[in-house]
């Protein structure tokens, strides 16, 4: 008995002496975690899959990633859970880090690169560099940020400067429960800015729940629901059938915009296509409201 | 009747003589009261219209013809203002008229609705709903807006069987086992939404968060058809045993020897209970402290008879209601906050403070046993 | 009035009442005595209704079973042991709760006027407006024998008495020596007015002054039937409660005055 203490003893001594340590070597094989949508686009264009052992959750429209272990959990409660993958770096967008969770990785030896979500072409442009240097795909990094700059301005252009901007709106969620809707600070409603539109809800930050009556005063001439909500299940639809939404300008007229959830979330290198995409919807409403 | 002479003699522990009299002017002031608090609250909203304009609105629905109505103002007033005023009202009376119901049975001034862990019941049928439903493609036959409610009071029923099964013996139903199953039920409950929200991502967290601290925006027309009857149901038969309840109040033993059937009795305020609230949750989200508040303050005015108690508190709580909604909608428009955390934040300090001067009392009442 | 055959409680494996026998009848005050865990409280409960038993039970020459639970609440009341409300009756109220039973056939001024009578039997008058959770343990016990009253409460110009039963268990248990008299004289007035009065009593003074018979229980057995003078003696004490009994004359009316000195064991 007392020597299997004493033994037990020994290797936790020994364990805590030592602890886990990956290599990194430069020329070793890199194993990367990639989590966070716009972090993950780009990714997926600059490296093969193989060298992504693991991936955050809602990353489904990349086809790259398909296969690739996922990592559940909001804001990840584990390191041990990404450490089990043995990564080399974990890529992570700021949103979904813990601070204990950066000093756990960086303990254990892994490089965590934190990205701050800004909006705006420049904060994408800068994420593509920063992810060029660090994967080591200068050139490849070079020439997707100046695609994607062409790519977005093309986008910007074809918009123009219209001369009415319709009122939109985003809606998260709703239906038998408080409708959330999409402030200032939400990638939605910098969609509809930069597609032409007018953000109804500007004065309300972040995701925050609209009244009923908010609504219908606030006249929103288009919705923008995200398309998986497009299942009856879904709150989204479920909103667009309350009191106060029935009774706007866009769910009269017909006017309920379904993008995908890789448009919705953003900035990234999916957004230039999401933009003129919603500016031509937004464009129909322009002239027939 | 002064608001000071209440407080008075709420303090020294004799109670007011006339209400206990006769409550019943008491009663039709704070009905008139509601009345004009609903008025008020009908006319206050994101959108603009003028209180006077309302009562038109009123007769133009009735059949006069008033020109310069703008059919706008009418569709917000008769579709969401209204409505709206209606479920808090029914809400706020539901809620009051269960807490009574609780404290009866536990024989305790301070229990609430969600002691018996329905309200946890249904907040994971919510949660689960929002997070694990949604994709798993079940329900495809019921129309979305009615999706969540139904998993809620799924849930709420679950518990309420469960709790039944588990405190029901042969002498009837055990209070205490009640009492430590609710305890147990609220845990498990706890950890199922933990569950949730660590399986959640982003938007529904959010979706979630939002729907847990209760809202009343969601109201409508068609809320009003379920929340109503239920009401009803649960006020008229709780008004049915009014005098049993009374007897109630003294111990089980005592209200048997008064030829009360305590079990049947104990079986209809749990049934009663549970279905009223399981309807509140599944509508409108936990709502919290309203069935604590609304009888507490009835009782310091008509005292624990049911026959005035039932009336006085759920006017109360419709008023209380309408108060905190109105409040919610208006603060930070045109955001609302959810109308749980302002019953949180209101009838948080006044639970501290009923529970102080129970304390105080207890201690009073042991000193005149010892005189 | 009352007769109760071969009663037998069993809870857990444990017989808590084998095979006891009570016969009470009109004008009589039975006294429920025995040491404790004799099983006095169950007994009274078995005869009041409650609980499960094998056994007999007829009150006014019927079975307990055939009788509703109203129609026996409205003739027999129970003033059980610990009964406390939280909740802030008056004291008016509180007696008026005992005409629950004749709710369907009493108008509440026929109330009024019986709750203001069981208050003056009871001398709780002025209490009437006070909140039953301010009052001392003794006005408590009081209040609670004013509502039991209240509900046997025929007319309201006749107190109690005739066809109707009252059943006490330990009712002067929270009263001083003044108190304790004036209940017990009261449930002897009623006895004498004919009605039937079952008392659990732990003092045996007072068992022997008021009761007209006494019951003696020694686990869960009845051991002794009788009046005061032969149940409770020296010999009886003696042998269940370990106990002396000195007997004295009470100057005023010449009864007998019991007083039992418990002897301490020596080392």
């Amino acid at each position: 008995m007392t020597f299997r203490l004493f033994a037990g003893a020994c290797l936790m001594l020994l364990a805590a002496a030592f602890p886990i340590h990956v290599s990194t070597s430069a020329e070793a094989e890199q194993r990367y975690i990639v989590i966070g949508n716009t972090v993950a686009e780009i990714v997926s264009e600059l490296i093969p899959a193989s060298q992504v052992v693991g991936v955050g959750s809602g990353l489904d429209h990349i086809e790259a990633f398909r296969g690739i272990p996922v990592v559940r959990g909001f804001r990840l409660t584990s390191a041990e859970n990404l450490l089990a993958l043995r990564p080399t770096a974990v890529l992570i967008t700021e949103r979904q880090t813990r601070p204990e969770l950066v000093v756990q990785l960086r303990g254990a030896g892994v490089r965590v690169e934190i990205f701050p979500d800004e909006q705006g072409k420049a904060a994408v442009v800068e994420k593509i560099e920063h992810l060029g240097r660090l994967l080591d795909r200068q050139a490849a990094a070079t020439a997707l940020a100046e695609r994607f700059s062409a790519d977005w301005d093309a986008a910007i252009a074809s918009v123009g400067e219209p001369a009415v901007r319709p009122r939109g709106l985003f809606i998260l969620s709703g239906g038998g429960r408080p409708t959330l809707v999409g402030g200032r600070d939400t990638h939605p409603a910098h969609l509809i800015e930069l597609a032409g539109g007018t953000n109804v809800v500007e004065m309300i930050e972040g995701y925050k729940p609209l009244s009923q009556e908010a609504m219908v005063a606030l006249a929103p001439q288009f919705i923008i629901i995200n398309n998986e909500g497009m299942t009856p299940v879904n709150g989204s639809i479920a909103a667009l059938s309350a009191p106060g939404a029935m009774m706007t300008p866009a769910a009269r007229n017909g006017r309920v915009i379904a993008l995908s959830s890789g448009a919705l979330t953003g900035p990234g290198i999916m957004t230039p296509k999401a933009i003129r995409e919603l500016a031509a919807r937004i464009r129909d409403v322009a002239v027939a409201p | 009747m002064t608001l000071n002479s209440v407080v008075v003699s709420a303090m020294s522990g004799r109670r007011l003589v006339s209400p206990r009299h006769n409550p019943w002017p008491l009663i039709a002031l704070i009905l008139l009261l509601l009345i004009a608090a609903a008025v008020i609250a009908t006319g206050i909203g994101a959108v603009e219209i003028k209180p006077g304009r309302i009562v038109f609105h009123g007769l133009a629905r009735l059949g006069l013809s008033y020109p310069d109505l703008s059919d706008f103002e009418a569709a917000v007033f008769f579709s969401i203002r209204l409505p709206r005023t209606l479920v808090a009202v029914v809400v706020g009376a539901t809620l009051a008229v269960a807490g009574v119901l609780m404290q009866t049975f536990f024989r305790n001034p301070l229990a609430e609705p969600s002691i018996v862990g329905v309200a946890s019941g249904g907040a994971l049928g919510a949660v689960a709903w929002i997070v694990v439903g949604a994709s798993a493609g079940i329900w495809t036959g019921i129309p979305a807006q009615f999706a969540l409610p139904v998993a809620a009071f799924i849930g709420s029923a679950i518990v309420c069987g469960a709790i039944l099964l588990i405190s029901g013996d042969e002498d009837g139903i055990d209070s205490t086992k009640m009492l430590l199953s609710g305890i147990a039920i609220n845990a498990i409950a706890g950890a199922g939404i933990g569950l949730m929200t660590f399986i959640a991502d982003d938007a529904q967290l959010r979706d979630m968060t939002f729907w847990i601290m209760g809202s009343l925006s969601a109201a409508s027309w068609q809320q009003l058809w379920v929340l109503a009857p239920v009401f009803a149901c649960t006020m008229a038969f709780a008004y049915w045993f009014a005098l049993p309840l009374n007897a109630l109040l003294l111990g089980d033993g005592a209200a048997h020897h008064l030829g009360i059937n305590v079990r049947v009795t104990k079986l209809a305020v749990i049934c009663l209970t549970c279905l009223s609230s399981a309807t509140v949750v599944a509508m409108c989200g936990v709502i919290g402290f309203v069935g604590l508040i609304a009888p507490h303050a009835a009782r310091l005015l008509v005292g624990p008879d049911h026959r005035a108690l039932l009336p006085l508190s759920l006017l109360l709580g419709a008023l209380l209601m309408i108060g905190a909604d109105t409040v919610a909608r208006v603060i930070v428009s045109p955001s609302e906050l959810p109308i749980g955390i302002l019953t949180a934040l209101a009838g948080g300090p006044v639970f501290l403070w009923l529970l102080r001067r129970r304390t105080t009392h207890a201690r009073n009442d042991r000193g005149s046993n010892d005189a | 009035m009352l007769e109760a055959e071969n009663i037998t409680v069993v809870k857990g494996g444990r017989h808590i009442l084998s095979d006891v026998s009570v016969r009470a009848s009109a004008g009589e005050l039975v006294a429920l005595v025995g040491p404790n865990g004799a099983g006095k409280s169950t007994l009274l409960s078995v005869l009041a209704g409650n609980g499960h038993r094998r056994g007999h039970v007829h009150w006014f020459d019927r079975r307990l079973s055939g009788w509703s639970r109203r129609a026996l609440a409205q003739r027999m009341a129970v003033m059980e042991q610990h009964e406390s409300t939280p909740f802030q009756f008056l004291v008016r109220e509180f007696v008026n709760l005992g005409r629950m039973p004749h709710r369907r056939c009493t108008t509440p001024q026929v109330d009024r006027r019986i709750v203001r009578q069981a208050m003056d039997a009871m001398d709780i008058t002025c209490l009437a407006d006070r909140s039953v959770t301010t009052l001392s343990g003794g006005e408590r016990q009081r209040a609670h024998m004013a509502r039991c009253l209240a509900q046997i409460w025929a007319h309201p110009d006749a107190l109690p008495g005739n066809g109707c039963a009252l059943l006490l268990d330990e009712p002067t248990s929270a009263l001083d020596l003044k108190q304790q008299s004036r209940l017990l004289t009261a449930a002897w007035a009623f006895a004498r007015r004919g009605g039937c009065c079952i008392a659990v009593l732990h003092d045996l003074n007072l068992a022997s002054t008021f009761a007209d018979k006494v019951v003696f229980l020694v686990d869960g057995r009845v051991v002794e039937e009788g009046p005061p003078q032969s149940t409770i003696t020296g010999p009886n004490v003696r042998k269940w409660y370990q106990t002396e009994l000195v007997t004295a004359r009470r100057e005023s009316d010449d009864g007998r005055v019991l007083i039992a000195l418990p002897t301490p064991s020596h080392p």
